[in-house]
């Protein structure tokens, strides 16, 4: 491909010729041809010989494993060969998504002698979950003179799967350990039945069994008459994770993208409510997925939610009334059910009924706002004005959206991403209390 | 190979040589004509957008081209009388056409090209600025060449009526004034053009071709110093660890030469037997076909798979 410089040379080449004929300079004329069959001498000689060498190099690409956790250095190793009979010089990189960071040399320039051999070695760490690629190589050669360009492309795709990092979930660690926040009181139930817990006594009555008899308790009033403990019965809430994973959570910047904090959180969120003895499950809900995760009172679910998403990205549409009619038909049981969603895709609600009033059902919608997403480090000051003022009437649209989904019968709160966790541990307490 | 910006100055000049040499040549008898308040405020354009902070830089040679056009239309209009006095004033629109203010014009867009082309980032940037220069400072060298040979009395003297039936003015008739041999030369390249085209070779030869002047050899050495900084310029624009770029522009450069002087042999066979337009126009259709032959084998986004 000739370059738009070549482009121009070429045409400002000519136009000396045009000139020197014009002027009736010969020296002129021939500096013109002379410069002019030059580049064409170059461009000739590049294509005929670089296509001929570059079909002869060969590129392997090895990595130990596929499997990562986010944030976590892994190193790539390229093993380009030179298989021709002649010496191979062409710039190269590897195509890498913008979730990757990398220090390495995964883009220069090499000259391979006939038979050479080299690995080059780079590493990335991916900063956000998902399933990404890594390739194809592409390589490009240029000619002596720098006017045109050959690319070349190798088809070798590298998938890498990536977890959320223990870093990020390291603050659920700390929260679980500490039993300080959020988790306070949390046994606060005002049901009666069995248990190991002391709630109070009182008086016999026939139908009652007898193994629960306070014997110390007898006669205390008139000699006959008698009580039974009653024991505060320990009961067990599931608590689902309802997760957009459209295309409209795919947002963000660098290591702050909506869909992997919404993960995050969920998962932080999701350990201290199984350190209460509570079911967490998952949905990972769009259009174009439907993955539910079904709930367990241990870390099961969130190690099966760590391996799902690993293994997609945001994709399709989001649309809440098919998502409540979703919770509807795979949830059965009664559940506090949190919903997650920027509400980017709906501009219209059309819930019926029926996906409205689930029986047994408490369903929270947490409308992510998005200005936590946007990277305002390089934007100057009216810029930034600009950007306060477009993200204050997108925060009031999505509090307007609030109330008329409140109006329908349903909690919902917009939200920032840095008070999320708060919020879903808050609502999983009050679901507790009320029941 | 690291570029500094000395080597890219150094370099640059080198690919400028010709037009610096020629300016050099042309400028005593092209201040004779020149109009100082036409080339003074225009030859200082590139020295004020050096100066100037860089986000204003892209407006100098606009305002220039704009205040230029103003002043042009504000003449046009006092000379019709469609603006009054005190627009009013012949005199202005009659120095525009004058001799004295076109060489002006012409000559600083050409030192403007010349010094843009000394300070120019971009390899193709220089050359692109030395074709320009040179095509501005070739007319002044041709007329110069026309001015100081020994046949221009009687050139002028056949071609004095031609140049008063010309609508432009000129200060003086007389056959020093250089002014006059500009015009005349003009009107000789259009009859070798007009005779080229309708006639299949030139009527007249053209005073840089047959008029031959000492200076010819300095144009000369200038085009093969400028020839060769391009060469060097494109070899430190291009990889530093990649040495085996050389034998590649070597040989683009021999064979290039190579083709050039086969080209100008056989224009110069069909020009000795009168088809001189036919051997023109066989070069410049086959230049215009060999680029387009180029760009259409190297389709835009194409890419190889391996």
């Amino acid at each position: 491909m000739i370059r738009k410089t070549g482009l121009a040379i070429i045409a400002v080449m000519a136009a000396s010729v045009y000139e020197a004929i014009l002027l009736g300079f010969l020296y002129l004329l021939f500096f013109g041809i002379a410069l002019m069959m030059a580049f064409w001498v170059d461009i000739v000689l590049f294509h005929a010989s670089q296509s001929k060498k570059m079909k002869a190099v060969t590129i392997r690409r090895d990595l130990k494993d596929n499997y990562g956790r986010k944030n976590q250095w892994v190193t790539i190793n390229l093993s380009v060969e030179n298989s021709s009979k002649s010496r191979v010089a062409f710039h190269y990189f590897d195509s890498l998504s913008d979730v990757f960071r990398s220090r390495g040399d995964f883009k220069g320039y090499l000259t391979l002698m006939p038979g050479e051999s080299r690995i080059i070695s780079y590493e990335i760490a991916p900063q956000a979950v998902g399933k990404y690629y890594v390739g194809p190589v592409e390589m490009y050669a240029e000619d002596p003179f720098r006017i045109c360009v050959l690319n070349y492309v190798a088809e070798r795709i590298t998938e890498i799967h990536v977890s959320p990092s223990l870093a990020d979930l390291h603050g659920a660690r700390a929260d679980r350990m500490s039993n300080i926040r959020f988790t306070e009181g949390l046994h606060r139930s005002k049901s009666v039945g069995q248990g190991y817990n002391f709630y109070g006594i009182r008086p016999y009555t026939e139908s009652d069994d007898l193994r629960y008899v306070s014997w110390s308790r007898y006669g205390t009033v008139n000699g006959e008459d008698l009580y039974v403990k009653q024991m505060e019965e320990e009961r067990q809430m599931e608590v689902h994770f309802l997760i957009d994973y459209s295309l409209a959570v795919n947002y963000g910047y660098s290591d702050k993208r909506m869909y992997d904090r919404l993960i995050i959180d969920s998962i932080n969120a999701a350990y201290s409510i199984i350190k209460n003895h509570d079911g967490v499950g998952f949905m990972l809900f769009s259009s174009d997925h439907d993955i539910y995760i079904k709930p367990a009172r241990s870390d099961v679910s969130i190690n099966t939610l760590e391996r799902a998403v690993a293994d997609i990205r945001p994709s399709g549409e989001f649309d809440l009334a098919a998502a409540l009619e979703n919770v509807r038909q795979k949830i059965r049981k009664s559940s506090l059910i949190m919903v997650m969603t920027p509400l980017s895709g709906s501009t219209h609600f059309s819930l019926s009924k029926s996906s409205l009033i689930q029986k047994g059902k408490q369903i929270t919608v947490f409308i992510v706002e998005p200005s936590e997403f946007i990277d305002q480090s390089g934007l100057t000051e009216p810029y930034k004005k600009i950007l306060r003022s477009q993200l204050m009437r997108r925060i009031n649209t999505l509090k307007n959206d609030a109330s008329m989904i409140r109006a329908l019968g349903l909690n919902c709160y917009v939200v920032q991403e840095s008070r999320l966790y708060a919020r879903m541990v808050m609502e999983y307490q009050y679901g507790k209390i009320v029941g | 190979m690291e570029r500094s910006r000395t080597s890219e100055l150094v370099s640059n000049i080198g690919v400028m040589t010709p037009s610096i040499l020629v300016f050099g040549f042309v400028i005593p008898y092209v201040l004779t004509v020149m109009t100082y308040a036409v080339w003074i405020p225009l030859f200082s354009l590139p020295f004020i957008r050096l100066i100037i902070p860089r986000r204003f830089r892209y407006l100098v040679y606009r305002i220039a081209l704009l205040v230029i056009l103003s002043i042009y239309i504000f003449a046009e209009l006092s000379y019709t009388g469609i603006i009054p006095a005190p627009f009013a004033d012949p005199y202005l629109f009659l120095q525009l056409v004058q001799i004295d203010v076109i060489v002006s014009l012409f000559f600083s867009m050409g030192f403007i090209s010349m010094i843009e082309g000394i300070v120019a980032d971009r390899p193709f940037g220089s050359l692109g600025y030395m074709l320009g220069s040179l095509f501005i400072f070739g007319e002044q060298l041709s007329a110069v060449y026309l001015f100081t040979s020994p046949l221009y009395p009687l050139i002028y003297n056949q071609l004095l009526p031609y140049t008063r039936s010309l609508p432009v003015s000129f200060p003086s008739s007389a056959p020093t004034y250089f002014g006059n041999a500009y015009i005349i030369n003009y009107i000789v390249q259009y009859y070798a053009i007009y005779t080229l085209i309708f006639r299949g070779a030139e009527g007249v030869q053209l005073p840089l071709t047959v008029i031959h002047n000492f200076f010819d050899y300095f144009v000369l050495g200038g085009l093969v110093i400028s020839f060769s900084s391009m060469v060097w310029k494109l070899y430190l624009e291009g990889e530093s660890d990649d040495v085996y770029r050389l034998p590649g522009l070597a040989i683009a450069v021999i064979g290039g030469v190579f083709i050039s002087l086969f080209i100008i042999i056989f224009i110069d066979l069909f020009q000795s037997i009168g088809y001189q337009f036919a051997a023109l126009s066989f070069l410049l259709v086959g230049l215009w076909l060999t680029a387009g032959i180029l760009v259409r084998s190297s389709s835009r986004g194409k890419t190889i798979n391996i």
